[in-house]
């Protein structure tokens, strides 16, 4: 079992919509995929529409107390299944405080499922913080959707840093998120960070109407929308995340 | 995941009043009716059944089709996976983690189709009010090619998640007067439909003995069952589906001659001199296919044990062991066809419809009418003697025969436990078995090691002869070095393997087994002191 989060400081990259196409991609290959929506604002649990809520509350679940598969829910396609957000995960930091060793806690809630799994997709809330500590402690891979403006880039330096000063930090892949090749500074910025980080994916996701069109139709891009430019970006997007997983 | 629930549909009832009543009560999604044929492929030991799975190849086209691996408690998909022509092992799967788990259900078998079905399938997706699917009905009419049509059925297959959705629903099915619960499925009606029966042929032994019978009847009823499994697995060989046929074959014919071995006394002396040497024969028609089997089946993993940079240098001995099991395949094929092999089988055929054993002991055969327990327990202690004598014997510096010597006799031992275990308490019998593998795993690896240094030395010589490079024959040589590494790992292991083996416990249960006395129900524990 593979264990990716799709991560950033900031919100609005596209994240959200990152975890629910990498996941269904990878499902559509055969991987069996579970989708965690740690995110209290439940994105993901709403594309995919299931109820923004998890049986026995979702602090049990993170405090070992109800197993997670309990909380699982068949989504709508095949191999691929969903952790719905819980309102509670808006005090995640409070309910891992409380915990037995916070940082470890994630990946103990998951172990039970690694026979279950091949991959799992955590959708991370926009933060640093314990929570991000557990997920960073969890997870083989970071997908970290970044915008190309050099704030965001900056971000992604001081996520480097953070990471520096773990243990056993997870290796990182960014990806440049709503892009529009249109206009130059994009162009500049995606040139000039490629030169500047080898771990940055080639693959780039557009800026696309079909992307925001997700919300309406409840649905992942790649499922409704599969020869979108966009969906094909996405099935790039998992090609190079899933060899980095096995390398 | 709660079980998917299945209904089989009257005969006489009016299907679509049936869906349009539920579509009316529920909120049910009605998708359009799929044409739909699909090919159930197994092997031939049912290993993707047993495995609590079904496989079938639908929509065949010219681009090839879909592999669709569901699971017949739940009825959702394992994993679907896109070929271009029928698989016929894991090797012709196309890569990714359906397949690596497929291949670990199917090891090495071969996948054979067993039946076509054509029919009609329509879904009925159970939705919520945020149009989420929370529940399936399947609904499937379908005639099997060759075995005329199935009664209708329908599947309530939930989703993950949904148990009270899926509980109302079938509490809605339940009620309906047409449907009544199918506790076959129609997989399993599809295959029996096709002359199959899902699980019914397995590797393992599958023998109960009468523990009342006399030996006469005991080691009749063991070498029928015995050539029952020759004959499963006659076809498979000939056609060589996979090298399992002809391993079942070959275990067959030398537990057979082990059987016939160790009847004297019981069976008629005239006849067993016969089958004993044609036995013989016909065993060691089929030893060269086997042996270039296990060349192909060993050779990668033989391969990660010698140097990185050597390995691609053994392309021309694969390709060469493969030619030559082909080679051998077709020698071995001629000879089954021969009127020999024909006369034996049908001759041995009439001999065991009617043995004489019925008649009761004659003077050649006094021990035919005694209890089998008796007769078989001695023939299981004076085996197990043997290989303690013959182990005990070995040391470190004795010569490679011995090892080998102790290996048939342990061979006989597992076979006199196999055949007649059923006969004595499994208690005594199972962990005799057990010690008795983990030995029989070191002396075959020893003997497996010898085997194919020898026949590397062969195989060196012809590649050379055909005008093979320096490169072949240095891996093989790295290959030799590597065996002999591993028979050294063997060896060091078996005095061991064999202390465990060789103790008062497993004396003792030898012991019971010749006595024919039980085991002490209970035996007090030693006090903790």
């Amino acid at each position: 079992m593979k264990v990716v989060a799709t991560y950033n400081l900031k919100g609005g990259v596209g994240k959200t919509a990152a975890a629910v196409n990498l996941a269904h991609v990878a499902a559509t290959e055969g991987a069996r995929t579970l989708v965690w929506d740690l995110d209290p604002q439940g994105a993901a649990t709403w594309y995919f529409r299931v109820k923004p809520k998890v049986k026995g509350g979702g602090k049990a679940i993170v405090r070992g107390k109800t197993p997670l598969d309990r909380a699982i829910k068949g989504t709508d396609f095949e191999h691929l299944d969903l952790v719905p957000a819980d309102f509670s995960y808006r005090n995640l930091d409070l309910i891992l405080d409380d915990a037995k060793k916070p940082t470890r806690r994630l990946r103990r809630v998951l172990r039970p499922l690694r026979k279950d799994y091949d991959l799992v997709v955590l959708d991370c809330p926009p933060s640093i913080s314990l929570a991000s500590e557990s997920v960073f402690d969890a997870a083989d891979l970071l997908v970290v959707p970044t915008i190309p403006t050099t704030l965001s880039v900056r971000t992604l330096e001081q996520l480097d840093r953070f990471l520096d000063d773990l243990d056993d930090a997870p290796d990182l892949a960014p990806f440049f998120s709503m892009v529009d090749a249109r206009r130059r500074l994009h162009r500049e910025l995606i040139e000039q960070v490629r030169a500047e980080r080898p771990d940055v994916l080639d693959t780039v996701i557009p800026s696309a109407s079909a992307v925001e069109r997700m919300g309406v139709e409840r649905s992942p891009l790649t499922a409704h929308g599969p020869r979108t430019r966009a969906a094909a970006a996405y099935r790039a997007l998992w090609a190079e995340v899933g060899a980095r997983l096995d390398g | 995941m709660p079980s998917s629930r299945r209904y089989l549909v009257a005969d006489d009832a009016d299907l679509d009043a049936l869906l349009a009543g539920l579509v009316g009560r529920l909120d049910l999604v009605r998708h359009r009716p799929r044409t739909e044929r699909r090919t159930l492929l197994d092997t031939f030991d049912w290993r993707v059944w047993r495995d609590g799975g079904v496989l079938a190849l639908e929509r065949t086209g010219r681009r090839g089709g879909t592999l669709t691996w569901r699971d017949l408690g739940t009825g959702s998909v394992r994993g679907r996976l896109e070929v271009r022509r029928t698989p016929r092992t894991a090797d012709d799967l196309p890569d990714g983690p359906v397949a690596d788990r497929l291949a670990q259900v199917l090891d090495i078998r071969a996948l054979t189709p067993l039946a076509t079905l054509t029919g009609t399938t329509t879904e009925l997706g159970l939705t919520d009010d945020e149009d989420k699917t929370v529940a399936r009905l399947v609904v499937e009419q379908a005639v099997v090619e060759g075995g005329g049509p199935l009664p209708t059925t329908v599947e309530l297959r939930p989703v993950r998640g949904y148990r009270r959705q899926a509980a109302r629903l079938a509490e809605v099915l339940d009620a309906q007067l047409v449907l009544t619960p199918d506790d076959d499925g129609i997989e399993a009606r599809a295959l029996a439909a096709a002359g199959h029966t899902p699980g019914g042929y397995s590797s393992k032994l599958r023998l109960a003995l009468d523990p009342d019978a006399t030996a006469g009847e005991a080691l009749v009823e063991v070498l029928r069952t015995l050539r029952t499994t020759m004959a499963e697995n006659e076809a498979g060989t000939r056609a060589d589906l996979d090298s399992e046929f002809l391993h079942d074959l070959r275990v067959a014919i030398r537990r057979t001659r082990s059987v016939l071995a160790q009847a004297r006394g019981v069976l008629d002396p005239e006849a067993l001199v016969r089958w004993k040497d044609e036995f013989r024969w016909l065993g060691a028609v089929t030893t060269p296919t086997r042996d270039l089997d296990v060349w192909l089946l060993t050779l990668p993993e033989l391969a990660e044990g010698i140097d990185e940079a050597l390995r691609p240098e053994l392309a021309p001995l694969a390709e060469r062991l493969a030619a030559e099991q082909r080679r051998s395949q077709r020698a071995m094929v001629r000879q089954l066809d021969s009127s020999r092999c024909r006369r034996l089988l049908a001759d041995y055929d009439a001999w065991l419809a009617d043995p004489g054993t019925a008649r009761g002991a004659g003077a050649a055969t006094p021990d035919a009418g005694r209890p089998a327990r008796e007769v078989c327990g001695a023939r299981i202690a004076k085996a197990f003697r043997r290989v303690e004598r013959d182990g005990r014997r070995i040391h470190d510096d004795t010569p490679a025969e011995a090892l080998h010597t102790l290996r048939k006799d342990a061979k006989k031992l597992r076979y006199a436990l196999e055949l007649y275990g059923s006969l004595f308490p499994s208690d005594d019998v199972a962990p005799l078995v057990k010690d008795l593998k983990s030995l029989q795993d070191v002396l075959g690896e020893f003997q497996d090691g010898e085997v194919q240094t020898t026949s590397l030395r062969g195989l060196a010589d012809a590649l050379v002869a055909d005008g093979a490079g320096a490169g072949v024959v240095l891996a093989m040589g790295a290959l030799v070095e590597h065996l002999a590494e591993r028979q050294a790992t063997a060896r060091a292991a078996f005095a061991e393997r064999f202390a465990a083996f060789d103790t008062g416990r497993n004396r003792r249960r030898a012991r019971r087994i010749a006595d024919g006395t039980p085991r002490p129900a209970h035996q007090p524990r030693r006090e903790a002191s």
